[in-house]
């Protein structure tokens, strides 16, 4: 998980997502992180 | 609002060793800051058992959900679901983990699992989200057997890496990434209960019919200028384009009802173009110092 990396982002992503009108959403996700931390590949 | 599908905190192999304990309470205590909303147990967040993972993520505050993994007296280890209210919509979400025993814990079959909680559910949520942390086979026969109880399966367990939302009866079937590579990002506009349409399949049939509109045009020209012998071949081309682009027209109408539910894909690729949190570099720089280069 390119941890650091991602925290940022979705923090950068969020506050967005208090302007959308009603009925509106957005998810961020992820999955099969598998212990990931830092930069890999 | 933040998800995982789980097979977030260790790594294929790896047992469970005090490094990789620590690895996942950091990687567990990051989510929780980013105040993730839930989080599917899947196979490799369960090397350490159920019992150290339901105390980790009690003090991280992350949702753990799993509708089917249970302990030796048939007792489920985790929440099946949690419905929470977001932005106007009542979303409902259910965890499933992928069929499997191990030390104090066995699982049900995770999409009879799943749909039984989704059945549940539906009458009370806009949006039936599953995060299943079960092999690719098992999604698809959720998506499948669905019949309208579930509207998206975000799945997790082989590392698919990112790709399309796939179309299957009436749910949508999404990859969620590997090794976080990438932030999947799903943008859901309800504008009814109706049937759920992809924004990109939309915006490509539009293209195509901008598209027709040209050769149309362009044969027309042609049409007006062919000499006698040709206009009957010009003709034809002319009346192939307008026969196709009415019945692309009307297929695109009727996907497109006055009450859909509209979803668009995307994946934010976690590369030099976005910027470290500086505190939880210093973090992983602590923890696994060769991780925390550039």
């Amino acid at each position: 998980m390119r941890a650091s990396k991602l925290v940022a982002l979705a923090i950068a992503l969020l506050p967005g997502l208090a302007n959308s009108g009603p009925k509106k959403l957005t998810l961020l996700f992820t999955g099969d992180n598998r212990g990931e931390i830092g930069p890999c590949g | 609002m933040v998800l995982d599908a789980g097979n977030a905190l260790f790594k294929p192999g790896v047992l469970n060793d005090s490094a990789s304990r620590e690895r996942a309470e950091l990687i567990l205590r990051t989510m929780g800051e980013l105040n993730t909303a839930g989080m599917a147990v899947g196979h490799l967040d369960l090397n350490a058992g159920p019992e150290f993972l339901k105390k980790m993520a009690a003090r991280s505050n992350v949702p753990l959900l799993s509708a089917n993994l249970v302990d030796a007296r048939g007792k489920l280890w985790f929440s099946p679901s949690r419905q929470l209210s977001v932005a106007g919509a009542r979303v409902a979400l259910i965890g499933i983990s992928p069929l499997e025993e191990g030390v104090g814990f066995a699982s049900k079959p995770p999409v009879q699992a799943a749909l039984a909680e989704a059945r549940k559910l539906r009458g009370r949520a806009d949006v039936v989200l599953v995060l299943a942390a079960v092999p690719y086979a098992d999604a698809l026969q959720l998506a499948k057997d669905a019949g309208g109880a579930v509207d998206l399966i975000l799945q997790s367990h082989e590392a698919r890496g990112a790709g399309l939302a796939q179309h299957y009866g009436e749910s949508f079937l999404v990859p969620t990434g590997d090794r976080g590579r990438q932030l999947g990002r799903l943008q859901l506009e309800l504008v009814g209960q109706g049937p759920w349409v992809d924004a990109a399949a939309a915006e490509h049939d539009r293209q195509l019919l901008n598209l027709l509109d040209v050769q149309i045009a362009e044969a027309r020209k042609r049409l007006d200028s062919a000499r006698p012998e040709a206009k009957d071949a010009v003709a034809r081309t002319l009346r192939s384009f307008e026969t196709r682009r009415d019945s692309l027209a009307k297929q695109a109408m009727a996907s497109r009802p006055n009450n859909e539910r509209t979803l668009k894909l995307d994946y934010l690729t976690l590369g030099a173009e976005y910027a470290d949190d500086p505190a939880l570099k210093a973090k992983v720089a602590a923890l696994e110092p060769q991780g925390a280069g550039p």
